[in-house]
């Protein structure tokens, strides 16, 4: 058996269109919006590179993907057609078959995401398991292709050790050949390398443009870290409060960021030929936004607002080829 | 540790947990009294000299001695092998006790704490409300419904047992729930069955042994008040219970007849929490393994 890590031939329908998609969360002060009437398409064999600070809904949305979205969260509208079929309205037995199969998800934090009481390869070989009908010896087999393809050093000598005798950096590499056994078509990667050391940073985001490049799947990739987003991704998506504030291809995204807020997050990256000048931070916080909030979210942040900010949302508006913006005052 | 006693322990085989067993020391005692419990009782008709029910009443309140080691009671009956068939049925009630209220609590701790929801609430509150009432009231109330008896025993100390095990059951899974690789076991299509049984439930397993283990002495514990209240074991088949009860009535002809029924009693529940202490501290992370307390 080998590894049939080959494009596919192209699809017509795109592995993901998310047609305005939200969440929201139950509060005691009301429903609070999580994610808010998200649209965007993504394509065989295209990383989108999801980025916004904390609290602004990207996780929220990855779970939402996955329906793995539990109490107090609630999507509240939308369709999120993945491969031509609306994944919210699967049940959850249908899910549960897509989940590890067709689409997979790896986690921020690989120190705890690999159960301690099993060894590496019933970890991995449970998802194979679930999903094909495969002898264990036949899903041993497998379990050391992908522990190689992931670059593990030693892989039969690894099939029985446990989490614990990993370094983090490995147990990541175990938890994307755990994603990527069954060759989904999509996989989303929620800041896989956040927790990680600098230099091991690098190399998992190495492995995983190179198993993205071979396999020919999409990705979403959500970071809140710019650079790294903009090193793996085709195009790039800004959150902000739940919106889609900017949706760009990633080098024009840097070129010529159109949203006040991107262009808050560009000046507020610290550059190592810097010596004497500070970051500009974005003043304020971003705030908790009420399902019955009106205008802007950006606007109590933003240099640019106007009366007409306050009193409506702007429209997600194409501005130039594959570059919409939601702002009133782009450019 | 030096090279020099690395190289030792291939050697001498066992020489390492002899070692460990030295340095916890009040676990080895436990160990050593439970193993002694568990290897008299299964070996009680090899090891009892007398039948235990067998009278002769041409020595009653004899003095320990050779022929009767424990003395002998008020029908002249050897009080060692009393003791030691008593011994089943305490390794009986507290063992099957244990496991009865283990197995239904753990699956009612589980399913509550795995789904939660209204459920959770509605079995939690009635786990409260249980715990309300003292557990020895519960069993005495069960077995004057079921009738006295060694079964009844047993079932009563389970279900004085089982709203306790509940409560541990599901705190722990709870808190095992909210681990990230339940969450990413979820996201790569493991089912439900493979995350309860092997994902949830063995990280939980350190709450739920240590509270299994000391279950037993107190189980035992237990089936010796219901003994001594005449709602286990019925005379004449021997129980310490029932053993302590009838040794009161004749303090005044031997006081070794009171004595060895307790001193047994004691040592084995003794036993028994050491080894459970010691579990607990196995499964304490604050605790440094190599120092013992």
């Amino acid at each position: 058996m080998t590894l049939d890590l080959l494009p596919t031939p192209t699809n017509p329908v795109p592995v993901l269109d998310l047609q305005d998609l939200s969440v929201v969360y139950a509060t005691e002060e009301g429903e609070v919006t999580a994610v808010q009437q998200v649209s965007f398409t993504l394509e065989q064999g295209e990383v989108l590179g999801l980025v916004g600070e904390s609290g602004c809904g990207k996780s929220t949305l990855g779970l939402t993907l996955l329906r793995l979205l539990g109490w107090p969260g609630r999507c509240a509208g939308g369709r999120s057609f993945f491969n031509g079929q609306d994944l919210l309205r699967l049940s959850q037995a249908d899910m549960q078959k897509l989940r590890g199969d067709r689409l997979a998800m790896i986690f921020q934090n690989p120190m705890n995401s690999l159960n301690p009481t099993e060894t590496i390869e019933a970890q991995i070989a449970e998802t194979i398991l679930a999903h094909r009908k495969i002898t264990r010896a036949e899903a041993r087999t497998r379990v050391v292709e992908l522990l190689e393809l992931v670059g593990i050093s030693g892989a039969k000598d690894r099939l029985t050790q446990y989490p614990f005798e990993l370094s983090g950096g490995m147990r990541q590499r175990v938890l994307i050949a755990t994603a990527l056994a069954l060759h989904p078509d999509l996989l989303v990667a929620d800041e896989p390398t956040t927790a990680l050391d600098l230099t091991v940073q690098g190399q998992i985001l190495w492995l995983l443009e190179d198993l993205q490049k071979q396999s020919h799947m999409a990705m979403i990739y959500i970071t809140h870290n710019l650079a790294v987003a903009a090193s793996i991704s085709h195009r790039m998506a800004v959150m902000y409060s739940g919106w889609l504030v900017e949706l760009a291809p990633a080098v024009e995204l840097f070129r010529w960021p159109a949203h006040p807020y991107t262009l808050g997050l560009l000046a507020s990256i610290p550059r190592h030929h810097w010596r004497h000048q500070r970051v500009t931070p974005i003043p304020g916080q971003p705030q908790r936004r009420l399902t019955s909030a009106v205008g802007c979210p950006f606007e109590p942040r933003c240099g640019r607002a106007t009366g007409v900010c306050r009193e409506d949302v702007p429209p997600l508006e194409h501005i130039a080829p594959g570059h919409s913006v939601r702002c009133f005052h782009a450019g | 540790m030096s090279a020099l006693s690395l190289a030792s322990d291939r050697r001498v085989p066992g020489s390492r947990l002899i070692r460990w067993l030295r340095k916890w020391k009040t676990f080895s005692l436990g160990l050593f009294l439970t193993v002694i419990f568990l290897l008299v009782t299964l070996f009680a008709d090899g090891i009892a000299p007398y039948d235990p029910e067998a009278t002769d009443y041409t020595t009653r309140f004899s003095s320990p001695s050779l022929t009767h080691p424990f003395s002998t009671d008020e029908h002249g009956r050897d009080i060692l092998s009393r003791v030691v068939y008593g011994g089943r049925v305490s390794l009986v009630v507290g063992i099957g006790s244990v496991l009865l209220a283990s197995i239904i609590a753990i699956s009612i701790g589980l399913m509550i704490g795995f789904l939660g929801g209204r459920l959770d609430t509605l079995v939690s509150r009635l786990v409260d409300a249980f715990f309300a009432i003292p557990g020895i009231l519960w069993a005495i109330t069960i077995v004057a419904i079921l009738g006295p008896s060694t079964r009844s025993a047993l079932i009563a100390i389970a279900v004085a047992r089982i709203p306790v095990t509940i409560r541990v059951a599901r705190a722990s899974i709870i808190a095992a729930r909210e681990n990230d690789y339940v969450e990413a076991s979820r996201a790569l299509g493991s089912s439900w069955w493979f995350i309860v049984f092997r994902t949830i439930l063995p990280n939980c397993a350190g709450p739920l042994l240590v509270l299994v283990s000391l279950g037993f002495a107190v189980a035992i514990l237990d089936e010796a008040a219901l003994s001594y209240l005449g709602l286990s074991a019925q005379p004449p088949t021997p129980s310490w219970g029932n053993m302590l009860q009838q040794s009161q009535r004749y303090l005044h002809d031997s006081l070794w007849y009171v004595i060895f029924p307790g001193l047994t009693l004691f040592l084995v529940v003794l036993g028994l929490n050491l080894v459970g202490d010691g579990i607990r501290d196995l499964f304490d992370p604050r605790r440094n393994m190599n120092r013992p307390g």
